[in-house]
């Protein structure tokens, strides 16, 4: 019997099937309704985005891997990570963004969203919501230039958040929820990003993540409850002037934000009580945006100053040991 | 359906694969040649060796003994000669003096009867056998029995636990010894109640050996002694999360089970005291459970105490080439053996033999920060955050090691593959060194 054919690791020996990959590769299943959904509406222009997003993702992670010197760069770049950041990039992109602008904000999330900070896991900010507001701040027209979904033409129209902040509410009071909450196009009302516009889409892929128990649900719960709370507060006070809580359950990127950014593990904080805080926080700066700030929406602004708390949030909401 | 009783939310669910063994009669090991008797086989001061190279020794005498208010000591399980002590090395670069007797298979011996001898109720004699039978935590921990037995004078206890969760996967051990012993088991039980004057007993066992549970409860006929069966979740035998289970008491942090009136003992070190007690026989021997896809014939055995792993696996019919990895103990907290010519000692619960197809431990990647070492862990600490300050020799950032029961559950569910529970464990060392030498 020859020595040393033992290996020697570390216990325990048995370890659980789930790695980095199947997670990953999980969200961006359960974004599958969501991107389709996308796909159907705006064909080939929201195909073009979300391609763009996706290859120019991986080109730049696989290229910043490579700079950092870390190895099997084609395994690792295909984890999953950038895919989902492509992705969620896209999703959150008007159907007519240029591929050029996929590129740059492909470029902005893989550096200054991710491997500027040590790559995966170290990132303080979400890659794809940094690159949106690095967009958003740099081509404000392109960025807010909505069609009605199958619309085709180059008209383009104010979402439903943007009408009722520079027109007010009668020019809001008269659309179909329901509509609005499945995601089908009305005439004359531009769909926002092309991943926000079918809140029901977005349910069903975050209910995946929440049976996968990838997701807990106490972050989207919390965050749109805030929001739903919040907006209802001032509904009642001042109906004439402040949308119903349901307008703002089915409009904007609130679903999108609260299911697939808010529950981001390396960006939020780890600890269940620190989760809520966070979620909580989200809703409240996202109804503080929409009813008085001078944005019509306010998800990607409200994660990313929560994402800046994150670490102190954390801290102080250390988990009770068994005994204590 | 009987109620199952569990910690909690936290632990986790790694596969059983407990059917390997579970029906495998529990088979004698007869000694071979040599024996080899660590003299380090609990936690505590070692015991040092009584006996020079070439002195002759009965089976049962005492050959090493320790001094100090937590030691333990060892006998020879057989007679014959000493013929040498040398150092051999165990997981950890651990170095411990090794006793090596010559069998001559006389079996003459200074201890133990084979008819059943009467024992009067008499605490303080009861502990004192204990201590001079050498026993001690035989579930893993190695934790001499007698110091547990003793708690300060204060401190009233008033229910006595087994631990027969044995909710590492693949062991067998304390199933079958309940199945096959369970008289002795439950006589075992009986008189440490007679001597400790505890009003009452409870023995938890986890669902997969219902079996068990079904037939000890059937055959018992002390009324002082209630089981009750476990969910089958891993870290259900560790001590606290025990306890809790079953009472729903919560032993302070930092604190002994006898903070709250609580000893707990393992399946087999109640049998040990049972032999011990009934028929004066020190701890010699002990049921071990040889499992794996890497051992031809896997088996549940009663050997004695140092033999080597090569005999075992001899006995089991051999290792098979596929074999990659030889564990000491459960594949959750075991140690790696390197070294086949390694013995047994009283801490052995299981002897594995484990292929790649058994074993998937990949390389490590970057946290994620997915939380799931949080929520499994059943200490409520925050692995992921400890590896990195233990790594890292943060001391200021390392207290919450000293909390951590080493049960592997953090590693177990991290999906990116971190070795945290050993990081931690290494952590642990690191920052008891650091506050010895007062900070």
């Amino acid at each position: 019997m020859q020595e040393n054919r033992f290996v020697i690791k570390n216990a325990p020996f048995l370890r659980g099937k789930e790695d980095i990959k199947s997670i990953m590769w999980t969200v961006v299943v359960a974004l599958l309704p969501t991107t389709l959904w996308a796909i159907y509406l705006y064909r080939y222009r929201a195909l073009t985005v979300i391609l763009s997003c996706i290859i120019f993702t991986e080109i730049f992670e696989m290229i910043f891997l490579k700079i950092r010197g870390v190895k099997n760069v084609f395994e690792k770049a295909f984890d999953g990570s950038a895919f989902i950041t492509g992705l969620l990039l896209a999703l959150n992109l008007p159907s007519t963004s240029p591929w050029w602008m996929c590129a740059v904000g492909s470029f902005v999330a893989m550096l200054f969203g991710k491997h500027i900070y040590g790559g995966l896991g170290n990132n303080p900010f979400n890659p794809a919501l940094i690159a949106r507001v690095f967009l958003l701040l740099s081509f404000p027209s392109i960025m807010t230039r909505w069609t009605t979904g199958v619309n085709l033409t180059a008209q383009t129209f104010a979402t439903p958040l943007g009408m009722l902040k520079t027109q007010g509410l009668s020019s809001v009071s008269n659309l179909d929820y329901l509509k609005l909450f499945f995601g089908f196009p009305i005439e004359g009302i531009g769909g926002g990003s092309i991943g926000e516009i079918s809140e029901f889409a977005i349910l069903i892929g975050g209910i995946l993540l929440i049976f996968r128990r990838i997701i807990p649900f106490i972050v989207p719960l919390i965050y749109i409850s805030t929001v739903f709370v919040f907006t209802w507060i001032f509904n009642i006070i001042d109906p004439t002037k402040y949308a119903s809580p349901f307008f703002h359950m089915v409009t904007g990127g609130l679903f999108l934000g609260a299911f697939f950014m808010a529950t981001d593990m390396v960006t939020t904080p780890i600890t269940k009580k620190g989760k809520i805080i966070f979620a909580f926080g989200c809703g409240l700066i996202t109804s503080l945006i929409r009813l008085f700030g001078a944005y019509p929406e306010g998800v990607s602004f409200a994660i990313l100053i929560m994402e800046a708390i994150s670490p102190t949030i954390e801290k102080f909401t250390k988990n009770k040991k068994f005994g204590e | 359906m009987a109620k199952l009783y569990t910690f909690g939310k936290s632990g986790v669910l790694p596969e059983e694969r407990k059917e390997l063994t579970e029906d495998k009669k529990i088979e004698r090991f007869e000694a071979k040649d040599l024996i080899f008797l660590s003299i380090n086989q609990h936690i505590g001061a070692p015991a040092k060796s009584l006996v020079k190279e070439g002195e002759r020794v009965l089976k049962n005498q005492i050959v090493a003994s320790g001094e100090g208010g937590v030691t333990s000591i060892v006998h020879s399980p057989v007679s014959g000669e000493v013929v040498q002590i040398k150092s051999m090395v165990f997981p950890g670069e651990i170095k411990n003096d090794v006793i090596v007797i010559k069998n001559d298979f006389k079996n003459e011996k200074v201890l133990g009867t084979e008819e059943k001898r009467e024992f009067k109720k008499d605490k303080e004699k009861f502990i004192n056998e204990i201590k001079n039978g050498g026993i001690i935590g035989m579930g893993g921990a190695g934790f001499p029995t007698y110091v547990k037995m003793t708690p300060p004078k204060d401190k009233k206890i008033d229910l006595f636990i087994v631990n027969a969760a044995e909710c590492e996967p693949y062991l067998t051990n304390d199933y079958r010894v309940m199945l096959e012993f369970g008289d002795e088991f439950l006589s075992g039980i009986s008189l440490i109640l007679d001597n400790l004057d505890i009003p009452k007993a409870i023995v938890g066992i986890e669902e997969n050996k219902e079996h068990a549970f079904e037939k000890l409860q059937k055959s018992n006929s002390d009324k002082r002694i209630e089981f009750k069966l476990l969910k089958t979740k891993y870290p259900q035998g560790a001590e606290k999360q025990l306890i809790y289970a079953l009472t729903k008491r919560v032993v302070p942090i930092r604190k002994l089970p006898f903070e709250v009136g609580v000893i707990v003992q393992n399946v087999s070190t109640v049998k040990a005291i049972y032999d011990l007690i009934t028929f004066n026989k020190p701890l010699t021997e002990r049921v071990l459970t040889c499992s794996g896809k890497g051992i031809n014939e896997p088996k549940n055995i009663l050997a004695p105490i140092g033999v080597t792993v090569s005999q075992i696996a001899e006995f089991c019919g051999g290792i098979k080439d596929n074999c990659r990895y030889l564990i000491n103990g459960g594949p959750m907290m075991g140690k790696p053996f390197s070294d086949i010519n390694l013995p047994i000692t009283k801490t052995t619960s299981g002897l594995l033999f484990l292929t790649d197809e058994e074993v998937n431990i990949e390389e490590e990647n970057p946290c994620i920060r997915c939380g799931r070492c949080l929520s499994v862990c059943p200490m409520g600490l925050n692995p992921t955050y400890l590896k990195e300050a233990s790594d890292r020799r943060e001391y200021e950032k390392m207290d919450d090691v000293l909390d951590c029961i080493e049960c592997g559950s953090c590693s177990f569910i991290c999906p990116a593959s971190r070795d945290l529970a050993s990081s931690i464990v290494k952590g642990k060392q690191k920052y008891s060194k650091y506050l010895k030498r007062g900070k």
